[in-house]
């Protein structure tokens, strides 16, 4: 967001009679989780305490530790008034226990503050969880947000071209995921999320280890790229050598399930159907035991800065509505007993009338010779 | 210093059980459990949140959290340990795979979770030592936990905890060592490399790294020509010819960091890493003076009445040093209140100013006592 919203956010604190807003974070990013602090101030903090302050008479300050980045976060953020400091808690109390700004504070980021800061703020104020603030603003994407959204899907493009580039036999996984990042680091990705897994008969998803590829291999990866907080995700199968027919038939199942879900997604229907249609087609191919954990772990989720919205997690009892702007992945990733467990989806625009795809490369098995 | 942290640890994760067999982890749990038998602890809980603050259950179980969440190690005085972390139920087998703990328990309510092993472990009623605790804890995970122990004696440990980990084994020293390999091979590779850009450069080192089977990089830049210079995570921004750039690596392998400092001049796009006798004198000098008898406290007053003015004021800005392993921060940080002496064992960042190459140049090196 920026200083033209600020009045907004001094309306919604109005209405629930909130006197001013703490929006905390402790320098972490959650993948699935709003990194509130950043969407409302515009930065990335690096921890261990910082925090943005709006009051309902739309004032808004930015508190920082440690003290030596107070100049980062005056130069990066909308916030003007922005001070470090050595002593969060006090530094807070101190920004809100002033003329004029008394009664009840909520709290966006909670649910990461350490305890001690807490209770030393919960002794000079009544705090109130307000993650909802944050979230009824961010709940659709503004334009600038879907340019950084298009920024990290570029990203992700290159991420995949050096992933399949590097999926050959005698690679380390580790070594895979050092050329994914270099590359998506080279455009323009300031952040990267990477999963893979090699081998006959994958499990999972994880960590890279030792491993090195050898022919016949499936080689599976989530390549995740950020761009100043937008996250975008390209899942992928390379077949390294020529593929069974039990791959080839697994996988065509997959696109054919992650066809039918995007096929349904438009502004104004229920997020469940994202995953209630992936499952049908899978259950109809006799895999419906397979639809569950720890078989798959879910359909899509939502992706953003100040909210995840439609959700952290889609699947059958999700309630929100899929909105225009929404940024949605829809990923049938699943365990077959045939195959492993396979990779395939990626990231979309919500539309009103359907959904955009963000990235360009194809979504199909992908083969290295 | 702290650096921006990323939403993944991302590289190569493995467990070299010849490096670090578990007889290492025997004789950490039996050092602690001696000392909780000085301080009539019945159990020890070691609580870590988020990518920079789990060394404690680290150091216990050889567990990392990859992603922003939370850990803890239960260590009765008698009995079987357990390790408790936040996440999906899925994540116990790769858990389990980098740990000689047996009772490993992914959870999303860690309190709750903490309370079941202990009421498994007979200690409801215990004198329980803490460590991180409550100074990391989510305020809601403490509330719950407190709550459910009313019969408990919770007494501060964490000193006991760093009491331990201060001075390193040999095997924790060669760790740091392969670390302190990567971070210098990679930063080598920027002698004479061509930049134009922060990004690029950022790219570059992160391969390195990687390749050479970094879990965890960070990198953070000073732009030195600035009067207000501070360390910073690099941007998308251009490196100008005449540009002067303190880089500060930080890499770990397998679970131990080590951190190194160069400046760079850009030379047109060609970088050049200054070098030189002042400062490498410099940096010679606080490495002999951390070696011979002493404190901390004098340390630092021995750098300060070697530097002129402005090496004196960047000492200032960018720290003297600090200690490092399992975390890359650690203490001793090194200050003039801190009058512990140094000890062999001691793995330890020093940091040097000087003016060489026609203006000021930082370098800093991770040494071990």
């Amino acid at each position: 967001m920026n200083a033209s919203r600020l009045d907004e956010v001094a309306a919604l604190l109005r209405a629930r009679q909130l006197a001013a807003l703490v929006v905390y974070s402790d320098g972490s990013t959650n993948i699935l989780r709003p990194s509130y602090l950043r969407y409302v101030a515009g930065f990335a903090p690096l921890g261990p305490n910082a925090a943005a302050i709006v009051t309902s008479s739309g004032s808004a300050m930015l508190i920082v530790e440690p003290q030596w980045d107070a100049a980062r976060a005056a130069r990066q953020s909308w916030i003007a008034d922005a001070v470090g400091t050595d002593s969060f808690a006090e530094s807070v109390r101190a920004a809100i226990i002033r003329p004029g700004v008394g009664g009840r504070v909520g709290l966006a980021g909670g649910r990461e503050m350490p305890y001690p800061i807490h209770s030393d703020l919960s002794r000079a104020m009544t705090l109130e969880p307000a993650d909802d603030v944050v979230e009824a603003l961010a709940r659709v994407k503004t334009p600038a947000e879907i340019e950084r959204v298009r920024r990290a899907a570029a990203a992700a493009d290159a991420g995949f071209e050096a992933f399949r580039a590097a999926a050959r036999v005698g690679v380390r996984e580790y070594e895979i995921v050092a050329e994914v990042e270099y590359a998506m680091r080279l455009a323009g990705a300031d952040d990267n999320f990477i999963l893979l897994s090699t081998g006959p008969h994958n499990r999972a998803m994880r960590a890279p280890t030792d491993r090195r590829v050898e022919a016949g291999d499936i080689v599976i990866g989530e390549i995740s790229p950020v761009f100043d907080g937008q996250f975008v995700q390209l899942c992928r199968t390379v077949s390294v050598g020529p593929p069974g027919a039990a791959l080839v038939t697994a996988y065509d199942l997959l696109l054919r399930s992650y066809r039918a879900s995007v096929a349904r997604v438009r502004a104004g229907v229920p997020a469940s159907l994202v995953a209630t249609t992936i499952d049908d087609v899978l259950t109809g191919a006799g895999y419906g035991e397979y639809c569950r954990p720890p078989y798959m772990r879910t359909r899509g989720h939502g992706f953003g800065v100040g909210s995840v919205a439609p959700g952290a997690l889609i699947d059958a009892d999700t309630p929100d509505t899929l909105l225009a702007d929404h940024v949605v992945v829809v990923h049938p990733n699943q365990y077959l007993p045939e195959t492993g467990y396979l990779a395939c989806g990626e990231t979309h625009l919500v539309t009103p009338d359907g959904c955009v795809r963000l990235a360009r490369t194809e979504t199909k098995l992908w083969i290295n010779e | 210093m702290r650096a921006l942290q990323p939403t993944l640890r991302l590289g190569r994760d493995v467990w070299d059980r010849e490096a670090m067999p578990v007889e290492e982890f025997a004789d950490r749990t039996a050092r602690l459990r001696a000392g909780m038998a000085r301080r009539g602890l019945d159990a020890l809980l070691l609580f870590g949140s988020g990518l920079d603050g789990c060394g404690h259950p680290t150091y216990v179980s050889n567990y990392i959290v990859k992603l922003p969440f939370t850990a803890l190690v239960v260590l009765p005085r008698s009995g079987e340990p357990a390790l408790i972390f936040e996440g999906a139920t899925r994540g116990r087998a790769a858990a389990g795979a980098t740990t000689w703990i047996d009772d490993v328990r992914p959870c999303w309510r860690m309190a709750d979770t903490c309370l079941e092993v202990l009421t498994d472990r007979r200690l409801l009623d215990a004198t329980i030592g803490l460590a991180a605790m409550p100074r990391l804890v989510p305020h809601a995970e403490w509330t719950t936990l407190v709550s459910g122990l009313p019969f408990a004696r919770l007494v501060d440990a964490e000193d006991l905890v760093w009491e331990c980990r201060a001075i390193k084994s040999a095997r924790e020293v060669r760790q740091v060592e392969r670390a302190s390999a990567i971070v210098c091979a990679a930063l080598d590779s920027v002698r004479s490399s061509t930049h134009t850009t922060e990004a690029s450069l950022a790219a570059q080192l992160f391969h390195e790294a990687r390749m050479r089977g970094a879990e965890d990089v960070r990198m953070m830049v000073a732009p030195l020509n600035d009067d207000d210079w501070t360390f910073r995570p690099p941007e998308a921004v251009g490196i100008e010819r005449g540009a002067r750039l303190a880089i500060t690596l930080r890499a770990s392998r397998e679970r131990y960091w080590s951190e190194a400092t160069r400046t760079v001049v850009a030379r047109g796009a060609r970088l050049d890493v200054v070098s030189g006798a002042a400062l490498q004198g410099r940096f010679d000098a606080g490495v002999a003076r951390a070696r011979s008898a002493g404190t901390i406290a004098s340390w630092v007053d021995a750098a300060m009445s070697a530097a002129a003015p402005e090496e004196r004021h960047a000492l200032e800005r960018c720290g003297f040093g600090h200690g490092i392993g399992i975390t890359a921060d650690e203490p001793p940080i090194f200050s003039r209140e801190h009058h512990a002496p140094f000890a062999p064992g001691m793995c330890l960042v020093l940091a040097a100013a000087a003016f060489a190459d026609d203006g000021l140049a930082l370098h800093g090196d991770t040494i071990v006592l």
